[in-house]
């Protein structure tokens, strides 16, 4: 610590460019948090701008918002709490786009945290709620899933959740 | 069999519904309790597949054991009781899951693990082996 003035190390930035063309600007050590950024960035691909083609601007800009406050240097335990507890307030649709890019960028703590958010989301909600949440159609039969419903009914049972968020 | 339905890919006008990768579903689901699960396998046929596959039930045990959700099974002379250990509440189990009804006046408790539990009827001289299936 005694040497942190005199042995600063320069700072990286890379640039990331999300699926609508949109280009970030963000501190390396921040992005490879995203270990499909740090292996990028291993294999000397990050000299220009990384695309991003599987990740929208309005996903990307949350997740940079994620890297940030989750990068070491800043921010403390209970700010971080605080922020987490946030961002999974964010619509089901919102965070089932950002789990989609946290597995996509390898982001372990994303993608734990939005599944978690995800899974308490429907937890209690009716297997048509959650068709309509995750754009399913049903491919059983009437008798298929009269079938399936047979052999649990308690599991269908009690205050079930029709709302689609 | 029913025909296959073709999925739609595009979202209908005015919804935001989006197709949501295998992956993505295998990581929700993992987090799930059982009976929410077990209501799920409706859901569709891949769904079913997927809940209903050996290797999810491993994944599946060992992501709850590490979220913590462990549960104590007391016995008491009234029944059968539920204690979540995050939660200082008793609830009692539902008679019909546990154990097998004609196993409930006179049974005893041997040993357990991981949720299946060795009970011995002392009116028949069996040893049952039950599963708990917890929420």
């Amino acid at each position: 610590m005694a040497e942190a003035s005199s042995s600063i190390t320069e700072k990286f930035f890379l640039t990331l460019k999300s699926s609508d063309g949109d280009e970030f600007v963000l501190e390396e050590s921040i992005a490879i948090q995203s270990i499909t950024i740090k292996n990028m960035v291993e294999d000397g691909c990050s000299s220009s701008v990384i695309p991003l083609s599987k990740v929208d601007t309005e996903t990307l800009i949350k997740v940079i918002e994620y890297m940030k406050m989750h990068s070491s240097t800043s921010s403390n335990e209970e700010e971080i709490e605080n922020f987490d507890k946030k961002f999974v307030s964010n619509s089901i649709n919102t965070i089932l786009n950002i789990l989609e890019a946290a597995n996509f960028l390898d982001i372990n703590n994303l993608l734990e945290l939005c599944a978690e958010a995800v899974a308490n989301r429907i937890k209690n909600k009716t297997p048509e709620a959650v068709r309509k949440i995750f754009n399913i159609t049903s491919d059983f039969t009437p008798e298929e899933e009269a079938e399936i419903r047979n052999e649990t009914p308690w599991a269908f049972e009690g205050n079930l959740d029709h709302s689609l968020d | 069999m029913s025909k296959m339905k073709v999925q739609k890919r595009l979202a209908i006008k005015g919804e935001t519904s989006i197709d949501v990768p295998t992956d993505t579903i295998f990581s929700i689901l993992t987090r799930l309790p059982v009976k929410s699960l077990l209501r799920f396998k409706s859901v569709s046929k891949p769904w079913n597949a997927i809940i209903s596959d050996d290797e999810f039930t491993k994944i599946h045990h060992h992501q709850t054991k590490a979220l913590g959700r462990k549960k104590l099974l007391v016995q008491r002379p009234t029944g059968y009781f539920i204690r979540d250990l995050e939660n200082p509440q008793l609830i009692l189990m539902e008679k019909q899951l546990f154990p097998l009804k004609r196993l409930q006046q006179c049974a005893e408790i041997m040993c357990s693990c991981d949720g299946l539990v060795l009970v011995k009827d002392h009116k028949s001289y069996e040893y049952v082996l039950c599963c708990l299936l917890f929420e």
